[in-house]
Formats: C-alpha cells, sequence, structure tokens
C-alpha cells in the first residue's frame, strides 16, 4: 500500500511537469503566480480593507474578470493539451504538426498574459498605496 | 504491463516534465528539487533493468541526464520568476514593463527547453518499439486529461 501511494503522487507531480511544458501551466497566467495569492483570496482581502463601497463594487468587478478569463484560458489549454496528445500518441507524426498547434497556443498565452497585466493594472488605479500594501503585502525575503 | 514497459513508460513520460511544480498547486510536500531527482533516479533504474542493448541503453541514460538539467533549470528559474513577480506586484509603484521583462524572460527560456524537450521526444521515439510507444502515448494522454484539475488543486 505505501508504495502504491507514492508511486501515485509521484505520478501526479509528472502529470504537472507534463501541463507545464506542452499547456503552459494556467497558474503562469492567472493571479497566483502574478501576486502569490490565490485570486479568491484577493477578492476577500478586497471586502475587509476597501471601504468605499463604489471602488470596493468595482475593484470586485475586476477580480470577477480576472477569475472568468483564467477559468477560460484553462479551457482552451486544455482543449489544446488534448489536440498535442493526440498528435503525439501517433506515431510518426511529423515535429512541424505539432508546431503548429504549439504556435496557437503561444500566441494564447501571449495574449492572455497582457490580459492579466490589464486586469492588475486596473486593480491598482482602484486602490490606494496604503490598501494595496494590505491586500498585497511584501513577499518575505 | 510488463516491467521493461511500465519503465520505458516512466522514461518516456519524464521527458516531457518541465517543472511548475514549485507553484502549480503541487501536492508533494517534498522540494521540486527532490521530486525531479527522485522521479529521474527511477526512470535510471528502470532503463538499467529493462533496456538490454548496451548501446540503445547508454543513449536512453544521456537523454535522461539531458531531461533532468531541464527539468533542474525550469524549476529553479520558474522560482526565481514567482519571487520577482511577487515583489513588482507588492510595489504600487512598478511599472508595466517591469512586469512584461520578467514574463518575457519566462517565457522565452520556457519555450527554448520545450524545444529541446520535443527533440529529445523524437529521438527517444525514435529509440522506443512500437509496442512500448502505444504504452507510453496511453499514459501521457491520461496525464493530459487529470492535469487541468490537479493545477486546480
Amino acid at each position: 500500500m505505501k508504495r502504491a501511494r507514492t508511486s501515485s503522487r509521484s505520478g501526479q507531480v509528472l502529470i504537472l511537469l507534463a501541463g507545464a511544458l506542452f499547456i503552459g501551466g494556467s497558474t503562469l497566467l492567472t493571479g497566483r503566480y502574478l501576486t502569490g495569492h490565490d485570486i479568491r483570496d484577493v477578492d476577500k482581502a478586497l471586502q475587509d480593507v476597501v471601504d468605499d463601497p463604489e471602488r470596493l463594487a468595482k475593484a470586485r468587478e475586476v477580480i470577477k474578470t480576472w477569475r472568468k478569463d483564467g477559468n477560460y484560458f484553462h479551457k482552451r489549454t486544455k482543449q489544446r493539451g488534448s489536440m498535442v496528445t493526440e498528435l503525439l500518441k501517433s506515431r510518426g507524426t511529423p515535429p512541424s504538426t505539432i508546431q503548429i498547434t504549439l504556435v496557437d497556443m503561444d500566441e494564447d498565452t501571449d495574449t492572455t498574459l497582457q490580459r492579466v497585466l490589464d486586469y492588475r493594472f486596473a486593480l491598482r488605479e482602484l486602490l490606494t498605496a496604503e490598501e494595496w500594501a494590505e491586500v498585497f503585502p511584501p513577499p518575505a525575503e | 504491463m510488463t516491467t521493461a514497459t511500465r519503465l520505458t513508460t516512466r522514461l518516456v513520460v519524464g521527458f516531457v516534465a518541465l517543472s511548475l511544480a514549485s507553484f502549480a498547486g503541487c501536492k508533494s510536500d517534498a522540494p521540486p528539487a527532490e521530486v525531479i531527482q527522485t522521479e529521474m533516479s527511477q526512470v535510471r533504474d528502470v532503463i538499467r533493468g529493462s533496456v538490454e542493448n548496451v548501446d540503445r541503453q547508454a543513449s536512453l541514460l544521456l537523454m535522461v541526464d539531458e531531461l533532468e538539467a531541464l527539468l533542474m533549470d525550469q524549476s529553479q528559474d520558474l522560482q526565481e520568476g514567482a519571487r520577482a513577480l511577487h515583489k513588482l506586484n507588492a510595489d504600487y509603484n512598478s511599472s508595466r514593463s517591469d512586469f512584461e521583462r520578467v514574463y518575457e524572460g519566462i517565457t522565452e527560456r520556457r519555450r527554448e527547453r520545450r524545444r529541446q524537450a520535443l527533440d529529445l521526444h523524437f529521438r527517444m521515439e525514435g529509440l522506443t518499439r512500437v509496442d512500448e510507444w502505444k504504452l507510453i502515448n496511453t499514459h501521457t494522454a491520461k496525464a493530459f486529461e487529470v492535469m487541468p484539475r490537479l493545477e486546480e488543486g
């Protein structure tokens, strides 16, 4: 039993790693990799920190769109990952055929990275420096 | 599944592994470097125990060395990238171009490593028998199906 659990855990790690190679890792494009915080936790922090109802509503709307966009990106990358898998399953698939799908993925990734920054800076415009420091405390050195 | 095919499967599934494990919701408690070394060590054991042809075994072991180096570099790169981004994000006055510089570096290096990993993939394909290849791809497909759920975890 112990061996089986170990093997399963190792397999899960490899699964994550495989996704990182071909799919790009959706966390790279959503809140956590950029901010160090789960986007849902950011939403909660905003409610604790921002007193102005109007600004809070706008900030939460940014977060809502950010999450929605992240989820949509996740679905697209999953679909493309399946496409790449199918290509790799076929022995003799030319590298150029796989490359076409990877180029599509890369373009989508680049666009999404820019949108993530759009959200970050839209949020920044809605918060004061003091509020920002509370929502996004500096990381421990 | 025979030991040989199981081990070969681990090897070739491993080739695609460029690590986001440090931040991608990985549920393993072990540090990414340790996980990578453990996985690659197991793959080497499999090759030594299952590939009888000396030349083929040596070639595959060299590819595992290359893969391990790619994994370690990528893991380290992503950890450093995450630290840089978190620091920038915490600074209210960081500019957009500051973030873009970090993103571009990470992306460029990841894509270069992906290119190298794909090259390894095709080299391994050339060294693998048809029956082994079928099993390998079945496992890879399962990995892609499960991956998004694990990332969310």
